[in-house]
């Protein structure tokens, strides 16, 4: 884990590519591109600083989050949602840190499955210790770091970690796998997709269009008591909205 | 400097705390309740515009802070345990009405034979029909005693149900296998969705009995016998950890701790974490507790009441060697004896193309159910296990990060599911089977050795595994919920024998029903508390909640625990006139 | 009550070598396993009074139960 390794290449960046596509017809790069209606419909991408999150690792967990869940003529993904920046938000905050983690010792490996985690390190430790293992495995069996490798590479990269199949030392330790580190990294993805936008991710709601999830239904008064025990279909299923922003006087 | 004494000190405010607070303020005595959370911001008014997945589903902000206190767990004696580090398996409250104001509202009756589970698997299969190692026990107390208390607990917070059985009288429609009710649900049933109408044909059409899931979400508004109004469900589909916007979900800061409070006798202190009670080996004196400054308090009381949930019940008594501690290898003791949990598993998918579901709207307890396969409602000769469980289908809300449901064979992510995904959101379907979990003599609670508290007490370590017949009757269980699944005939279907992982898993959230380590009963060398929630040890320390139970049913256990609370109320006024044995 | 036996000395068999298999099981002893349970019922070590069941993939098989 060295500094060279977090120093930045050239990097790809789709975020340029996407402001060109939205202009008109542009041409398909190796990660999928957004053209046509669904860049024009691409929501503008809150730019918070970063709060925990290195430049690199934002880059790389960004690009990783957009293996999971792809931004192509569909509709938005990961990047577009501002998973990135979803992730970098909680990392920062008390989940993150901590805060409702019991981290005393003693610890002891695990006699048997069933324990949960068992590590001092808090989740942001994890991430932290984790991506420069992850990045040399990376290039030492793919030859690149993972923004450069091409869609299909990255896909594997990624069920080696699902698998367990790629063994990444945890800062010289094996009790957190690399299965582990997908599982709980999945899990974020999910979130900075599909939790409310007020966190960073799920810019524009874009994850709650995707599927039909009306967001908060105290926004239209609470009504669903009119539409649940019926066959009626509730119009608002692809017009979600959001919890209400409090700016004060009740 | 002990404090000034009082009648009554309760220790925890949650459904438990609250019932016996109502009962004995409104009889004049003077309580004092102690919660060692907080007690603002968990009204009605406050969860307003918060249907916030991540904050409350997730990031568990009503649930106890395992940071601060937890439980260690290990699966056999052999084992050293290790700690719960975040929360997982099950998701226990904190502050004010506790888990009361969180849960999902699913309230039940256990069956008639429940209360007898050993004296009644004996009668009709053998003493061989118990492996070896399998603790299940009498509860000292019958279903017809316990009658009025259930529906005392029902009336009070509005239950919408079906009868099934009315003093004998069997009703189609209703749970035909439950014990007789005096008298019908206060309030009428839930009604049918789209989904679980599913669910209510393809029963019928097999020949089992469905009926509506009783619920404690109010589908109307209603006043109950102590004139507290609560308003209808609006099936918002933000039930179980999430706080009730409408009032409808019965609660008890919204039922019975306002009432305890208006009568100027209840003193409610928040910020107060209760560790252990001085006692002199046969009689309570005072509880030590750790107040909002973290100075350590004393509170003397005529009577003791424990209501802080299984896991501080049990080890408030072992802080303060109160009963004989309970020893699994000889099996002799009984504090922290005959701990269990709920058996989950073998349940069946389905998915739809085309069809879709309003999924996202529901309530907590929204289903139907089916009581043929639980208990001993069934002949279970060849079968290899004793016990059932409740199969349902419910529609409770499909909050999307908890939601997202595609078929077996689908990619684990990319494009391919992200399509599945849009997909199938709205369009699943699933058929759930609820568990006993029995008792066995290697399963108790006690002290651990090694983990500590914030306050540098020991945390309470749980020995706990799934045994053979948990696992065979999960298999059973699958196949029913497949059969039911393929009347049901959505387009994909995925079951079939259900298993149980290799170890209890204490990382995935299954269920919030742990029971026992306080165990209730005739004979005082194997139970804690008589029929009246009184501590054999000690005629004046009450021990009340699901710690009582000899060993959990195959039915939420919240019905119970209320029926419970207002029997234990009764105890204490009696034993505040005329003191003594209850029984 | 059981007032037979004891609680066995040695713990159980550990399960986890046989994840995603059925597995025969007669006082905490695994005594044959096989990825298809009639073919583990068939088997000769096996025997009628055997606690015959699936082994879940951790973690699996849970149907989520509500608060």
């Amino acid at each position: 884990m060295t500094d060279e390794a977090q120093r930045p290449q050239r990097r790809f960046s789709r975020r340029k590519l996407l402001q060109a596509g939205a202009a008109g017809a542009a041409t398909a790069t190796a990660g999928g591109l957004l053209t046509g209606p669904a860049a024009a419909a691409a929501p503008k991408t809150a730019t918070p600083a970063l709060k925990f999150l290195t430049k690199w690792e934002f880059d790389f967990v960004t690009a990783m989050a957009e293996t999971i869940w792809p931004t192509d003529e569909l509709g938005p993904g990961a990047k577009v949602a501002g998973v990135g920046h979803y992730i970098d938000g909680q990392l920062a905050g008390g989940w993150g840190q901590g805060h409702r983690f019991y981290l005393n010792g003693p610890f002891f490996t695990p006699a048997d499955s069933g324990h949960g985690w068992q590590t001092p390190m808090t989740p942001a430790d994890v991430y932290r210790a984790f991506l420069p293992g992850y990045d040399q495995y990376l290039r030492t069996t793919y030859g690149k770091p993972y923004v450069d490798l091409d869609a299909a590479t990255q896909t594997q990269a990624l069920n080696d970690l699902r698998t367990g199949k790629a063994v990444i030392p945890l800062a010289g330790s094996t009790a957190f796998t690399s299965a582990d580190f997908f599982t709980l990294f999945r899990q974020n993805v999910l979130e900075g997709m599909l939790a409310d936008p007020s966190y960073g991710g799920n810019q524009e709601m874009v994850g709650w269009k995707w599927i039909g999830f009306p967001g908060d239904p105290m926004r239209r008064g609470d009504v669903y008591g009119q539409y649940v025990f019926t066959k009626k279909p509730y119009p608002y299923e692809h017009k979600p909205l959001a919890m209400k922003p409090y700016k004060g006087g009740m | 400097m002990a404090l000034k004494k009082v009648d009554v000190v309760i220790i925890g405010v949650g459904w438990v705390g609250g019932i016996i607070a109502a009962e004995l303020t409104r009889a004049g005595l003077q309580v004092v309740g102690l919660e060692r959370g907080r007690t603002r911001g968990r009204n009605t008014g406050d969860f307003q515009d918060d249907h916030d997945e991540l904050r409350y589903a997730i990031r568990n902000e009503l649930f106890q802070n395992t940071a601060h206190e937890t439980w260690t767990l290990r699966h056999n004696l052999a084992e050293n345990a290790l700690p719960i580090r975040q929360l997982g398996s099950f998701l226990p409250g904190t502050g004010l009405g506790g888990a009361g104001v969180h849960w999902n509202g699913q309230t039940w009756r256990f069956h008639p034979r429940d209360f007898t589970a050993y004296t009644s698997t004996v009668d009709r299969y053998g003493k061989a029909a118990i492996p070896t190692g399998m603790a299940i026990q009498d509860w000292g107390v019958t279903y017809d005693e316990l009658e009025p208390y259930y529906d005392k607990f029902e009336y009070m917070a509005g239950i919408a149900g079906k009868a099934g059985n009315i003093k004998g009288n069997l009703i189609p429609g209703g749970n035909v296998f439950e014990g007789p009710r005096s008298r019908e649900y206060p309030v009428r049933a839930q009604g049918a969705t789209e989904l679980t109408s599913l669910f209510q044909k393809a029963a019928q059409e097999l020949g089992y009995h469905p009926f509506p899931g009783p619920s404690a979400n109010l589908p109307v508004q209603y006043k109950n016998p102590d004139g507290v109004t609560r308003g209808a469900c609006t099936y918002c589909g933000f039930c179980e950890r999430f706080g009730c916007e409408a009032g409808a979900k019965a609660d008890p800061t919204t039922t019975v701790i306002p009432l305890a409070l208006k009568t100027g006798k209840f003193e409610l202190r928040g910020y107060s974490s209760a560790y252990a009670i001085k006692n002199d080996g046969k009689t309570g004196q005072s509880v030590l507790y750790f107040d909002a400054s973290g100075r350590i308090q004393e509170q003397p009381a005529d009577i003791i009441v424990l209501a802080a949930y299984v896991f501080n019940n049990v080890r408030t008594l072992l802080m303060s060697n109160l009963g004989p501690k309970y020893d699994p290898v000889t099996g002799t003791g009984t504090v922290g004896r005959n701990y269990c949990y709920q058996t989950g598993g073998g349940g069946a998918s389905g998915w739809f193309t085309g069809q879709k579901f309003k999924r996202y709207m529901g309530s907590g307890a929204l289903s139907m159910a089916i009581d043929d396969f639980n208990a001993d409602n069934f002949d279970h000769s060849g079968l290899g296990f004793i016990g059932g469980g409740s199969i349902t289908s419910g529609q409770s809300g499909a909050r999307p990060i908890q939601s997202l449901t595609t078929p077996p064979g689908t990619a684990p992510f990319g494009r391919d599911w992200k399509v599945a995904i849009q997909k199938y959101y709205a369009s699943a379907i699933s058929v759930g089977f609820q568990g006993e979990s029995p008792a066995y003599q290697a399963h108790h609670l006690d002290l651990d050795p090694n983990y500590r508290d914030s306050f540098g007490n020991p945390l309470i370590r749980i020995t706990f595994d799934w045994q053979p017949n948990e696992r065979k009757m999960i298999a059973f269980a699958g196949t029913k919920t497949l059969e039911i699944m393929k009347a049901i005939n959505p387009d994909i279907i995925s079951g079939g024998p259900g298993s149980l992982p290799a170890h209890y898993d204490t990382s995935v959230y299954q269920s919030t029903h742990n029971t026992g380590g306080a165990i209730m009963g005739a004979d005082p060398s194997t139970s804690v508390v008589n029929s009246y929630l009184q501590m054999w040890d000690a005629s004046n320390v009450f021990v009340v909640g699901a710690c009582n139970f000899p060993q959990n049913a195959g039915f939420n256990p919240t019905g119970t625990v209320g029926a419970l609370a207002y029997r234990a109320a009764e105890g204490i006024l009696k034993y505040h006139k005329s003191g003594g044995s209850l029984v | 009550m059981s007032e037979d036996e004891e609680a066995p000395v040695l713990p159980p068999d550990d399960l986890e070598h046989y994840s995603g298999e059925w597995v025969a099981m007669r006082d905490g002893r695994v005594v044959a396993h096989d990825p298809d349970p009639e073919k583990l019922r068939a088997h000769p070590d096996v025997r009628e009074t055997d606690d015959v069941f699936p082994v879940g993939e951790p973690p699996s098989g849970f149907y989520l139960i509500n608060v």
